[in-house]
């Protein structure tokens, strides 16, 4: 299982990928997965236990985010849950 | 000696650094070949630059057109609605002045230009008066781009807020040279790339303040690259006033020359370019039958000096200075007839020479015998 965390436009992504480099938090940029959300948009992946640190690290830098996802690996194919403790946040 | 319409060229890290990311995204190898990520990195860094250089909070509010006109009539048409007034100055470009027009024509709106002096300069003595229960706007320019006078806009802006208006400036001939703040100053700020700024022609933008941009409706629409489920332009900046492809070459050259003109300081950039605007109005003094229109007083003007001689025609003064002496100037109105009514020069208009980062004193010594030659 590892996270998801979706952003509203890439400028927001790419801000928060920069974040969390600097705050030495790996994360892999990717295309918004069309069961997260509909669109064209992009997201990070990391692995669950960065996850904390790398919603402090936004909430404190300003960056927002659109929603934060579970992801794991069933039959037939990918799952995305929505952690509800984790509503759109930043400004 | 026509940096008022454009800088001639980019410095040379910026040239560099252009080059260089030509040179990348020719490989296609680089980067990370999702579509729009490099882009975005690339806007976002120059939204960064450009929050600081303008003192804008938050760099999703700086938002990248093709330049001042784009802006204008994106903001003007975004904020405006059936019934209201506008106020601009009596030396609006044409880049303010035609998009009000078109509204005005349309029975949109109601327009008025306040007088200023022949200097160009707004009075802002009874300014109140001007302002009527409908005013909902008010437009100015920082400096005129005829007379180079600098506006008093912080207390035009000021009388503007005790009426409840929104504020537009027009930083074009500003940008890059003066200390520019937006927060506190005004609603929306306007800006070029290509002339104090540096950047290449084709870009530029626009900042807004706090809240603004609900208050303000997209006028274009079209793909952003998110929230694409949507048939509606999303609400959030930057997207709501960026669809379609941006110009990643213009942005990245905004990026650099934002960066270098920091690195430099803006208030030595306008040291120098005062300096050299009073060395060139000193030495216009001192050629009998020219008329210096303007402030003709350095620290109260951009780095413009506006001349012209009873009985000459300008455009055969340009055409001399250029043909016999390679000096290149701009004549005629412009693209400010409103500024040449004021200044008396409407419809003859005047000779504009216009200083920048690469203006000698040598150049300046250079024109001054070249314009008394030809006179």
């Amino acid at each position: 299982m590892d996270m998801v965390i979706n952003f509203a436009n890439v400028s927001s992504a790419i801000a928060a990928e920069q974040a969390l480099s600097q705050a030495g938090i790996l994360a892999m940029v990717m295309p918004t997965p069309s069961s997260v959300q509909a669109g064209c948009g992009f997201c990070l992946r990391l692995p669950p236990q960065s996850l904390d640190a790398a919603i402090e690290r936004l909430d404190s830098d300003g960056v927002s985010y659109s929603g934060v996802f579970s992801r794991s690996v069933e039959q037939g194919g990918d799952t995305y849950v929505p952690l509800g403790a984790f509503a759109a946040g930043g400004v | 000696m026509n940096y008022a319409a454009t800088s001639p060229r980019t410095s040379p890290a910026v040239t560099e650094g252009l080059v260089c990311h030509l040179r990348q995204s020719m490989n296609l190898s680089a980067g990370r070949n999702f579509e729009g990520l490099d882009d975005g990195a690339i806007a976002l860094r120059a939204r960064r630059v450009l929050a600081h250089l303008f003192n804008v909070s938050a760099p999703e509010r700086v938002i990248f057109t093709s330049g001042i006109t784009a802006s204008m009539n994106m903001v003007l048409n975004g904020l405006l609605k059936e019934g209201d007034h506008v106020l601009a100055s009596g030396v609006e470009h044409n880049a303010v002045a035609r998009p009000l027009e078109a509204l005005r024509r349309k029975g949109v709106i109601e327009a008025d230009y306040l007088p200023c002096g022949a200097d160009g300069v707004i009075s802002t003595q009874g300014l109140s008066r001007a302002f009527l229960p409908n005013t909902r706007l008010m437009v100015l320019t920082h400096a005129s781009n005829v007379l180079g006078s600098v506006q008093p806009v912080r207390e035009c802006f000021a009388i503007a807020k005790e009426h409840g208006a929104f504020t537009v400036l027009d930083s074009a001939q500003t940008a890059g040279v003066f200390p520019l703040s937006m927060d506190g100053v005004t609603d929306v700020l306007a800006f070029t790339g290509h002339k104090g700024l540096r950047g290449l022609a084709g870009i530029g933008g626009f900042a807004l303040s706090e809240g603004m941009s609900e208050r303000m409706a997209p006028w274009i629409s079209g793909g952003t690259g998110s929230a694409s489920q949507s048939l509606e332009q999303p609400d959030f900046l930057p997207d709501k006033f960026e669809p379609g492809t941006p110009n990643t070459l213009g942005i990245l050259s905004l990026a650099l020359s934002a960066e270098e003109i920091l690195s430099i300081g803006v208030g030595s950039i306008r040291a120098r370019e005062a300096a050299l605007t009073a060395k060139f109005i000193c030495l216009c003094r001192s050629i009998p039958g020219l008329r210096i229109h303007g402030t003709a007083d350095a620290s109260r003007s951009a780095a413009i000096v506006s001349v012209d001689s009873p009985g000459a025609d300008v455009g055969v003064m340009a055409a001399r200075l250029y043909y016999e002496h390679g000096v290149i100037t701009r004549s005629g109105l412009h693209c400010s007839p409103l500024a040449h009514k004021t200044a008396g020069t409407f419809p003859h208009g005047t000779l504009r020479f216009s200083f920048g980062a690469d203006t000698t004193e040598d150049e300046l010594l250079y024109a001054a015998e070249a314009l008394k030659k030809i006179l």
